[in-house]
């Protein structure tokens, strides 16, 4: 934490001084951010609650407790994210308001 | 949009105070992610004899598993033992299929430690050949 200027944003009832780094929210920047709307675990078709179009989704599927794959065959459509090719598998999943395709 | 304190940054030319999240480019209401590493490096195969197999191994010491992008030059499947090179970039983990079977695997994982692309390609004529790669390392865990 050496670092002592700058804008830093904390989750709701963190310090934004003492909070290490994983845990604040993205520095204020002049770029375009991911902006996180949800996460969960899930092993079936899914709402994703977005309705204005496709998602970004990041997926990943556990392979032990201290290891994780990133999915690159999850599939989104404008309502779900779907199993199809992965049918039974147990997987983390984000979901950004950030469409697949911006104008 | 009820919410009237925190941070936002709008898009030029449109109403930080009235646009959609669309047209947000950051706001404080939703978490970001946040980079702590990106690179991009080159793996070559040599005297593979049709099976070639690497695994990358990028130590990033975040200290859980952090969520990741990486992305990879690959080899599409043409025919029967035929595999050539694609333009461009595929996004980690994927595998190639020949009919019923899964030819070549192009897998990343990571642990609190390191990120890893591990690669399995099968009946590349070429020898040698290299695939470049791309990735960023968040310091977001997978699932908080």
């Amino acid at each position: 934490m050496a670092n002592r200027h700058g804008i830093r944003i904390t989750k709701e009832n963190e310090n934004a001084l003492f909070t290490i780094t994983a845990y604040l929210y993205q520095l204020l920047s002049s770029r375009n951010a991911f902006k996180e709307l949800s996460q969960g675990v899930a092993d079936v078709d899914t709402n994703h609650n977005v309705t204005d179009g496709i998602p970004m989704v990041m997926s990943f599927r556990i392979v032990d407790s201290n290891t994780v794959q990133a999915m690159g065959n999850v599939e989104v459509t404008d309502s779900q994210i779907l199993t199809t090719y992965i049918p039974g598998i147990s997987f983390f999943y984000r979901v950004f308001y950030n469409k697949q395709t911006e104008a | 949009m009820a919410q009237r304190r925190g941070i936002r940054v709008s898009k030029q030319n449109k109403n930080v105070l009235t646009c959609g999240y669309n047209d947000l480019i950051f706001t404080s209401e939703f978490p970001a992610l946040k980079i702590h590493a990106q690179g991009s490096g080159e793996v070559t195969f040599t005297g593979h004899g049709g099976t070639a197999t690497d695994t990358v191994i990028i130590p990033h010491n975040v200290g859980i598993s952090p969520m990741f992008f990486a992305f990879t030059e690959w080899y599409e499947h043409i025919g029967a033992l035929v595999q050539e090179k694609q333009e461009g970039y595929k996004m980690f983990s994927f595998g190639i299929s020949a009919g019923e079977f899964t030819v070549s695997k192009y897998l990343a994982f990571t642990d609190p430690t390191a990120l890893y692309l591990d690669y399995s390609v099968l009946n590349v004529a070429e020898d040698p050949f290299s695939l470049k790669y791309i990735y960023y390392i968040f310091e977001d865990p997978v699932l908080e």
